[in-house]
């Protein structure tokens, strides 16, 4: 009831025509780059933050969110049309999504995509409404230790989960709590790793990171790899699907949707793994498992839902714990902080309209994104016809602009063309680079919260696993970290049997 | 003994990569002063916390590599295209400041173009400058940005 009140008065702000502008404009903006394959929502994201320093944060957070929940919308576009994923929770729609478009049922994919999207972001922003304010009035106990232990939680998912052997994700995270070291120590006063390089006391930008991984390693990496000509399917006309192909959507999106949200929240890296594990239970579901690998609608409608219930989870403890699972959620904080906000129990009774305006206008922009894409998948499609040579060469101008004008600083500049050249090389060897930002965000913050808590405590590591929630979470920590060698073990066992 | 592919080296180079970056964070540690003792943990546990990590996790990636548990099959990296992709960032760095944002990217532009195609330089060309001024002049007089200007200062 409670929230339902606050969420009317967040519909006021979100309505004023003003926000209403920016929302369009961030759906817009997501839905093109979720179909350009090479930049994501967080990139784009990463490199408004310069441009929104002089909005009202209410107005730029409502168009971080179109881009987020839009991004989601314009990647399956990419992955069905062109069978290159234009973002990494749609990975999984190519592969069905792909097979029917090249049998002519393309308007069938898109549509599926778009409704299936369009009911699992409604029902998982509900489910936001009513789970972050709950969740945020139990936050509102936690003290350092808890939150030094959730940090842990999320650092030894994010590591085991994402990469494809243990060593990778792993030294991704470190490489980015390494950097997230440099600066000033906040406690101490000092300078710690700076080199006597003066640019680097205010540490490393988290933008400068995510641009410099994001678009000059994923620009160097497709120059130096072997050209693949893929072809882009056409498609004329409305986009819609036929009584038949509803009749078999409906409860792949339903499930989809009950995966996606609950582990979007988790901290495993965002919204592939609902998207994997959704298409496994539709394969196994089916009545027409021999349709799978040759163009079932299933094996889109579920995906989808997935990935757009998760990014509405992401979203779950951003808001109310602070804590980033994906590389766009840590840009986001990294908005927060830039507007001097710290997302957390406390922001949803100091900031409110804010935070309720925020879930409003999701409300509103996953309805502009459904009339955007459901009839004009088609329209859309046209972007991809861009050239390579000048997409990749435009990514590059706006990703200098954005670096520079951070602190109209050629330093940082760079600094984000040779983080760019790390991420290449992350690329070629299949580590992943999203645990690096994820870690050099997080990095900072769980040293803070675990200086406090030994303050508190006298230096007595003990208070950890005295307080109850700490020490459950560092217990789960635990047994994630044991857990993980045991699932690769099995897998490689089950895939060697099955061989 | 796992017979070493050309596909593994650059995995081997990540392993050293970590943990030479892991040995400079411990012994960068060391130098930072401890603080007053009404901190219990000091400025330097967290970097011993994660140069170890960085340790631990770089002979890990070695074992991996040393095993062939991590190999995979690798395209060759096509090296001039990489070679005219770092020269484009390069030239833009230098650029920036005394050119000015828009003739560094312009060139910028070009160059990162021609490291995908070969072909449509003169359109290529074109599009850079026209998508350079463009977005100097969205940016600067639009939304407030201060970019550098560099010899076209008189101009405007």
């Amino acid at each position: 009831m409670d929230s339902l009140h606050l969420l009317i008065q967040g519909f006021d702000v979100a309505l004023q025509p003003y926000n209403l502008f920016w929302a369009i404009v961030g759906v817009f903006l997501g839905t093109v780059v979720g179909i350009l394959p090479g930049i994501g929502p967080a990139l784009t994201v990463a490199l408004l933050l310069p441009v929104t320093y002089n909005l009202e944060p209410v107005s730029a957070f409502i168009m971080f969110a179109g881009i987020y929940y839009g991004g989601m919308y314009g990647g399956s576009t990419t992955s069905i049309l062109l069978n290159t994923p234009g973002e990494s929770g749609s990975i999984i729609t190519a592969i069905e999504g792909n097979k029917m478009a090249r049998s002519g049922r393309a308007s069938a994919a898109l549509a599926t995509a778009a409704l299936g999207s369009f009911v699992a972001g409604s029902i998982g922003t509900i489910a936001l409404t009513f789970v972050a304010p709950a969740l945020a009035d139990m936050a509102l106990v936690f003290g350092p230790a808890e939150y030094f232990s959730l940090i842990v939680v999320g650092f030894t998912t994010i590591a085991s989960v994402l990469g494809k052997t243990p060593a990778r994700g792993m030294l991704s995270l470190f490489f980015g709590l390494g950097l997230g070291l440099i600066g000033i120590d906040l406690q101490t006063g000092q300078a710690r790793f700076t080199l006597g390089i003066p640019q680097l006391l205010d540490g490393i930008n988290v933008v400068v990171m995510a641009v410099g991984l994001f678009a000059v390693g994923e620009t160097l990496f497709l120059a130096t790899q072997p050209k693949k000509v893929e072809e882009i399917i056409k498609v004329s006309g409305w986009t819609w699907m036929s009584r038949e192909d509803l009749a078999r959507s409906w409860k792949p999106w339903l499930r989809g949707t009950l995966l996606g949200f609950p582990i979007g929240g988790l901290p495993t890296g965002g919204t592939e793994i609902p998207t994997f594990l959704s298409y496994a239970l539709e394969k196994r579901l089916s009545s027409k498992p021999e349709e799978f690998g040759h163009g079932a609608i299933e094996g889109v409608a579920g995906p989808e839902a997935a990935n757009n219930a998760a990014a509405a989870g992401v979203l779950v403890p951003l808001l109310t714990l602070g804590l980033p699972t994906s590389a766009t959620a840590a840009i986001m904080l990294a908005a927060f902080q830039q507007f001097n906000l710290q997302p957390g129990p406390l922001i949803f009774t100091s900031n409110p309209e804010l935070i309720w305006g925020l879930i409003a206008s999701l409300y509103i922009g996953n309805f502009m994104l459904l009339l955007l894409n459901l009839p004009l998948a088609p329209l859309w499609a046209r972007l991809l016809k861009i050239p390579a040579p000048l997409l990749y060469g435009g990514i590059l101008v706006f990703a200098t602009l954005g670096t520079y004008s951070l602190n109209d600083s050629v330093f940082d500049v760079g600094l984000m063309y040779l983080i760019g050249l790390i991420g290449f090389y992350m690329r070629c060897t299949e580590i992943p680079v999203a645990p690096a930002v994820i870690g050099m965000i997080l990095g900072p913050m769980a040293e803070q919260q675990f200086r406090r808590t030994l303050a508190i405590s006298q230096g007595d590591m003990s208070i950890f696993i005295e307080r109850p929630i700490s020490a459950g979470m560092l217990g789960l920590a635990a047994c994630i970290v044991l857990a993980m060698p045991l699932a690769r073990f099995y897998q490689r066992h089950q895939s060697a049997k099955s061989r | 003994m796992y017979s070493f592919k050309s596909a593994d080296r650059m995995e081997l180079g990540i392993a050293l990569a970590s943990i030479l970056f892991g040995l400079f964070l411990l012994a960068d540690s060391f130098t930072i002063k401890l603080g007053s003792g009404y901190d219990h943990i000091g400025p330097r546990f967290f970097p011993f916390v994660i140069s170890t990590g960085l340790l631990v996790t770089g002979i890990l990636m070695l074992l991996e590599v040393l095993s062939g548990t991590s190999h995979r099959e690798a395209e060759p990296v096509n090296l001039s295209a990489f070679g005219i992709l770092i020269f484009g960032l390069v030239s833009c760095l230098l650029l920036l400041k005394p050119a000015g944002f828009i003739i560094a990217c312009s060139i910028q532009f070009w160059l990162i173009a021609r490291a995908f195609s070969a072909g449509d330089s003169l359109r290529n060309a074109i599009t850079g400058v026209v998508l350079s001024i463009c977005v100097y002049f969205i940016f600067t007089r639009g939304l407030g940005l201060v970019l550098p200007r560099g010899i076209l200062a008189g101009l405007f």
